[in-house]
């Protein structure tokens, strides 16, 4: 049964991601390509490039793509929905507890931990993008990228000078800027 | 009656259109949905959003998806959980079906991805300045111990530590505060 082990094996990718799409990527590898060969390396690099000019989670881009190429339309929905079993499960029960005792005292003090967590976790997550956008990451000298630091300092500035506006607006504005600047840099 | 139906509407139209313009992956998602369920809408208040992307982040899969459903949820129950997950779903969903299809064409979308490239400094940037702007609103509202957290979770990844054991060291330091006030 094609359908039953898509079903699973995407729910078992659901089931072991936590973190998030960084921490998806090794198992979906490890099972799509390596285990069950239902693409092989080159297909894998495509689904990565195409997951990153395209909205969304990765998985969900992942099942789509594999279910469509193994089984058609219907195994893209049989995967994507496995993918998702293991959350809806487990999210409900959070959901339900956390609506019901949010207000108690130790949910409370746990919460106010996480969050404090996750607040630190985002921090560094944009801190680490930054660094690599300027291409820094590297001891090795890489070229220190000058139109992204202009980009960053331009963003930056609006961010604090029209506090309320739309992150979308800023993102499709500096990614038009940047375009239009790269054709200036590199005459 | 109509505005019952206007919720659960509204709920699917935004989960949506998240999902449809959200590239890139990772916290992206954050400013996106505080933009909308919290500035916009007025659904939800930031500690509460706040405290279902930890929650999010926790539980297995993906955080926009987990996010969202904890949004509807908190909105119209199980219904609403189920619509903003479809909400979330259907957008990546059919563009790579679309994409399966026409498969061979990828070189023309290198345009689109040019412009993605340039919007990843402006991405680098909303993220860190979403946790920057957190930081300095549990300042001022002296959330001492949020504070001291973050500061703890600041020093555990400068050890290079697995973000699962981040999270379950910050829940049990919860645990013991929590017994430590209470006596």
């Amino acid at each position: 049964m094609l359908y039953l082990k898509l079903y699973l094996v995407f729910a078992k990718i659901g089931l072991f991601s936590i973190g998030g799409g960084y921490a998806s990527l090794p198992l979906i590898e490890e099972n799509i390509v390596n285990n069950y060969k239902w693409l092989n390396n080159s297909e894998f690099l495509d689904l990565l490039s195409i997951s990153q000019m395209t909205p969304g989670p990765i998985a969900i881009n992942a099942a789509t793509f594999v279910g469509t190429k193994v089984a058609g339309v219907f195994g893209a929905i049989v995967a994507t929905l496995g993918f998702i079993t293991p959350s809806a499960i487990i999210i409900s029960i959070f959901s339900y507890i956390y609506f019901k005792y949010k207000d108690l005292g130790i949910f409370k003090s746990i919460l106010n931990s996480l969050r404090g967590s996750v607040i630190a976790l985002i921090g560094i997550s944009g801190y680490k993008m930054i660094l690599q956008q300027l291409h820094l990451e590297n001891n090795y000298n890489d070229n220190f990228n000058i139109l992204n630091l202009t980009l960053m300092i331009i963003t930056f500035i609006i961010l604090r000078i029209v506090k309320k506006i739309d992150p979308l607006i800023v993102m499709l504005c500096i990614g038009i800027l940047g375009m239009f600047l790269s054709g200036i840099f590199s005459v | 009656m109509n505005n019952k139906q206007n919720i659960y509407w509204t709920i699917f139209i935004s989960t949506f259109y998240i999902s449809a313009v959200t590239f890139g992956g990772g916290y992206v998602i954050v400013p996106i949905l505080k933009k909308k369920f919290v500035e916009d809408l007025k659904y939800i208040d930031d500690e509460e959003m706040m405290n279902m992307i930890a929650i999010s982040q926790s539980s297995p899969g993906a955080v926009a998806i987990n996010t969202s459903m904890m949004i509807g949820f908190k909105l119209k129950g199980a219904l609403g959980g189920f619509i903003s997950v479809l909400g979330t779903v259907l957008p990546p969903f059919l563009i790579i079906s679309l994409i399966s299809i026409f498969y061979d064409n990828l070189s023309k979308m290198q345009l689109f991805s040019k412009f993605l490239q340039y919007t990843q400094p402006a991405i680098a940037v909303i993220i860190f300045n979403v946790a920057f702007n957190l930081i300095l609103s549990s300042k001022e509202k002296k959330e001492n111990y949020v504070l001291f957290i973050i500061m703890i979770t600041l020093i555990l990844s400068l050890f290079k530590i697995n973000m699962m054991y981040i999270l379950l060291i910050s829940a049990l330091l919860g645990i013991i505060n929590y017994f430590v006030k209470r006596r």
